[in-house]
């Protein structure tokens, strides 16, 4: 087993039993500190199930009960992680769904992003204040185009299994400079375009480009993970975490009065069509995504320690977490 | 007149509106130039309160009526809730459709969350055109005065069972009972209703994330 930790470290068992340990996405806390105490990470083939999941919890609710309602592995997660308190407004099946967003389950990520398709674009694109603004940052809503997407995740997936070093490292090179120019497109995108607080743009359309922005993120991350040289892996994280910042909690309350305010403007017939309960569900729960894909990004530099204070080869590390059952492990903080 | 809510009422405060409400409010209530802060809501509150007065004295004088019901249990009070005024608006049209076409009322689909309430009051009156024709009434009256109009009689009609009543009533709500006040004041209760509404869905939102350490 070796310096890895494939069950809850004993020092946390006394905690989990209390049910003193919450779960934010992967993160641990101790409920009475807030005190990050661990990390969940996937092993097994774990990745390869969460990779059927979809990318954006919010916009598919119901396929994801389904799918972990009728999934053995997912099933026995969800009770597991029933075993402490879930922070979430999304709730347990959502946590679950969010596991796979890390550097070890990054299988799920490419398997994603390969699914992704044309609907978020298409809103987009019949937004005229959306156009005008990226237009103004010197780019087009084309240039985040899905197959170079696609593309970058087909030199990762290459890469991890290159055999000889320096094509690896080319492929690795080549996919990560495609997840960076995509990361920022999606940050202009995100940034400019400011688009909570317009009514006519879907909360599950803005948690969709969020959704991707974390998607490329993680590709460049894993990208630069897998070249083994853990200075820079830790200052791409410090980099992406101080540029996803402002984007990783949002006040609800502010965005659904603006929300409120846009309607009225616009006549009070449009008023109370925009005030429904689905809309404040659906803001919470964009809240609560958000806040627990920051964390996870934020967090990633736990597992750099981690590798470098066990001297570990990042594909030694991942074949190892891929040979054990699946499930889920916890790092100790 | 309602049926219970079911959500707890919210009531609101002016200070509680946004900027933009209480423009908005203001607008609903002909009260200009628009004044800011305290002193603006200051003549808000009169201007609200004052309509309401100017509409008392029908009631005081006994002339029971759903119309003035419709408004008035509510905004001499406080606000109604957003969904005190859709209950409102489908006993009105219950109303309209038992009493006045004669013809058989629909099956009532439920209402829409968020459902217009002026457009449902429009397509009320517009269902029976023929019966606001006979009275001299067509397509592009205004809603909400031809609703009132139109559901005063209907209720003495129902709680009196006799014609006659309701044809007095009607020629006297027709001639004497200031229809302005009344349009201003449901006007501003489906406003604050919204407002209400929206300080509701924001203490849910608030509440949600309260148990995050």
């Amino acid at each position: 087993m070796g310096p890895y930790l494939f069950d809850v470290p004993t020092h946390l068992k006394p905690l989990f039993d209390a049910g003193r340990i919450a779960l934010r996405g992967v993160i641990l806390k101790d409920v009475q500190t807030g005190r990050i105490v661990g990390h969940l990470k996937e092993a097994g083939q774990l990745g390869q199930v969460l990779a059927r999941l979809p990318l954006n919890p919010l916009s598919s609710a119901a396929e994801l009960a389904n799918l972990v309602a009728q999934n053995q592995s997912l099933a026995a997660i969800q009770s597991a992680l029933g075993t402490v308190q879930v922070l979430s407004a999304v709730g347990a099946v959502a946590s679950v769904a969010n596991l796979g967003v890390s550097v070890v389950g990054f299988a799920m990520v490419l398997t994603k992003l390969k699914r992704m398709d044309a609907k978020l674009d298409q809103v987009l694109n019949g937004l005229d204040f959306v156009k005008e603004q990226i237009k103004q940052a010197n780019f087009t809503l084309d240039a985040i185009q899905l197959s170079e997407l696609r593309a970058a995740a087909d030199s990762l997936e290459k890469a991890e299994g290159a055999t000889n070093p320096q094509n690896r490292s080319r492929l690795l090179g080549d996919a990560s400079q495609l997840f960076s120019k995509q990361r920022h497109y999606y940050f202009q995108l995100l940034e400019r375009a400011a688009l909570w607080p317009h009514p006519e743009v879907p909360v599950d359309a803005i948690v969709e480009a969020h959704a991707r922005y974390v998607a490329v993120a993680m590709g460049e991350l894993q990208a630069e993970f897998l070249q083994g040289d853990m200075g820079a892996y830790r200052r791409s994280i410090q980099m992406i975490t101080e540029q996803h910042r402002p984007f990783g909690t949002i006040d609800a309350v502010k965005i659904f009065r603006t929300r409120s305010d846009a309607a009225l403007a616009s006549g009070t017939e449009n008023h109370l069509k925009v005030l429904t309960p689905q809309l404040a569900q659906q803001l919470s729960a964009a809240r609560s995504i958000l806040e627990e894909d920051h964390a996870r990004i934020e967090s990633m530099t736990v597992e750099a320690d981690y590798l470098q204070k066990h001297n570990l080869d990042p594909y030694e590390y991942l074949a190892e977490l891929r040979k054990r059952p699946d499930g889920f492990v916890v790092l100790a903080a | 007149m309602s049926s219970t809510p079911t959500v707890s009422p919210v009531r609101v405060r002016l200070d509680q509106c946004t900027d933009l409400e209480r423009t908005k409010l203001a607008e609903v209530l002909k009260l200009k130039p628009l004044l800011g802060g305290a002193a603006m809501e200051s003549r808000l509150e009169v201007a609200y309160f004052d309509a309401c007065d100017r509409a008392r004295p029908k009631l005081a004088a006994g002339y029971l009526s759903y119309g003035a019901a419709l408004a008035m249990a509510h905004l001499l009070t406080a606000p109604p809730t957003k969904q005190e005024v859709l209950d409102d608006v489908a006993i009105l049209k219950k109303l309209l459709f038992t009493s006045l076409g004669g013809t058989p009322a629909p099956a009532s689909p439920p209402q829409p969350e968020g459902e217009d309430l002026l457009a449902t009051a429009e397509r009320l009156l517009l269902a029976h055109a023929g019966s606001l024709s006979a009275n001299g009434k067509g397509p592009g009256v205004d809603p909400v005065r031809a609703a009132l109009k139109v559901g005063v009689p209907a209720f003495l009609l129902l709680a009196g069972g006799s014609l006659g009543p309701a044809l007095a009533a009607a020629s006297f709500f027709g001639s004497s009972w200031d229809f302005d006040a009344l349009e201003r004041l449901v006007k501003a209760s489906i406003l604050m209703a919204s407002v209400g509404e929206r300080l509701r869905l924001e203490a849910l939102i608030s509440s949600s994330s309260q148990s995050t350490p």
